[in-house]
């Protein structure tokens, strides 16, 4: 039992705070008081936020090759089966959508993970003076999103290694504004001025989305404004028309 | 009623998270104003989310605000660093005007079985090209209030 919880850490958000880590805090405390431990919990059910929740792990229904735990929502007066598999984990919310098995589709966040924290490392050795800033601003963001999104995207780490790719480029970009996207995707951003704006979102390891909005050449007051998806190694050709590079490099 | 336009002389705010907020502004970024992929393919009319301050008719802006953050701490997690973002709904449509975009401000309560939300407005009219209006959007002034209620002790 305690083998399946100490990799239930590398779950879909990766961070303790969360409905998938109550449920490994849970299953701890049943270690020690099992089977009639009732514990608190939070968990979002039918599109209630947060909720509070009162639960207990009625039984071990079996343990190899998978987990299978039955357990008692007090609040909903229903039972529900998780299994989980050695190396993978369950997680609680949303209930109404609780998994009776573990798809493929939660491993891979547990690969997605890794990778996630393996490629923030990479931006504190970026050729960059503001390196280490950014790599704390997208550390920051990864850790905000956590608490901001519990049921939400968390940041790629597909579209973290296509920003590396373009950061990587050698066009010297000033300091970039970096968000997240609801989409879970990085957005960096440049503006000078309302007619001065570019901002890319990674929506891939290959490929982005821009916005730009430059003077009219005809009329500069006026902004010329366009959006297109592309790949990120067109980036560059893409934006050099609308004399971006020259704001928004050193 | 749902669908009614919103007077230009009133306010929204939109639920601006931490990590969609300039760092270096602090002002929300186009990303605050960005619709999901699944809300612009969805069959309802994608919009983006806000709430009508002036809805609470009557009442003082902060207890205004503060009707809001009770809804929307019923509907989400309200994260710590969060804002809301106010606007004003003539400004919106000026920022429009000589655009080729026509977004409106429309009245859209939103009840289900577990909230309800009869301030809940939306901006519509922004499929055609989303994320450009999301960032223009973003360049028009705002007023940024912390989006979680701290009662003072």
């Amino acid at each position: 039992m305690s083998e399946i919880l100490s990799q239930q850490m590398c779950n879909r958000n990766g961070i303790d705070s969360l409905n998938a880590w109550r449920f490994g805090a849970t299953a701890s405390s049943i270690d020690i008081d099992f089977p009639q431990a009732e514990v608190e919990g939070r968990a979002s059910i039918s599109g209630q936020q947060d909720l509070e929740i009162r639960y207990t792990i009625l039984q071990i229904t079996s343990a190899e090759p998978a987990a299978e735990l039955l357990i008692r929502f007090s609040k909903l007066e229903e039972e529900h089966k998780i299994t989980t598999s050695w190396g993978a984990f369950a997680w609680i919310g949303p209930v109404v959508e609780l998994p009776t098995t573990i798809s493929p589709f939660d491993l891979l966040y547990c690969s997605e993970h890794k990778k996630r924290n393996k490629l923030i490392e990479e931006v504190k050795a970026l050729p960059r003076l503001y390196a280490e800033r950014l790599y704390r601003r997208i550390k920051l963001l990864s850790e905000v999103a956590v608490d901001e999104y519990p049921n939400e995207e968390m940041l790629s780490a597909n579209s973290l290694e296509g920003f590396l790719k373009f950061i990587k480029r050698q066009e010297p970009f000033k300091y970039p504004d970096t968000t997240m996207t609801p989409n879970g995707n990085l957005r960096i951003q440049w503006q000078q001025d309302e007619n001065h704006h570019l901002a890319i979102e990674f929506i891939s390891d290959i490929e982005a989305k821009i916005v730009i909005f430059a003077p009219d050449p005809v009329h500069p007051t006026k902004a010329a404004r366009a959006s297109f998806r592309l790949s990120i190694d067109s980036i560059i050709n893409a934006i050099a028309p609308f004399g971006v590079l020259e704001w928004a490099t050193e | 009623m749902k669908g009614d336009d919103i007077p230009k002389t009133d306010s929204i705010s939109r639920y601006c998270p931490y990590s969609r907020l300039s760092e270096i502004t602090g002002k929300p970024t186009g990303a605050a104003f960005q619709l999901k992929t699944k809300d612009i393919q969805s069959e309802i009319q994608p919009h983006i989310s806000v709430n009508w301050l002036e809805y609470f008719d009557g009442k003082e802006r902060a207890n205004q605000i503060e009707e809001i953050r009770i809804i929307l701490s019923k509907k989400m997690k309200i994260g710590t660093q969060a804002k809301l973002a106010l606007l004003n709904v003539g400004a919106i449509y000026r920022k429009f005007e000589s655009s080729e975009y026509s977004p409106r401000v429309l009245h859209w309560p939103d009840h289900t079985d577990y909230y309800d939300d009869p301030s809940h407005a939306g901006i519509f009219d922004v499929e055609s090209d989303p994320d450009v209006i999301a960032d223009m959007i973003a360049q028009i002034d705002s007023e940024l209030i912390p989006a979680k209620f701290y009662q003072a002790f």
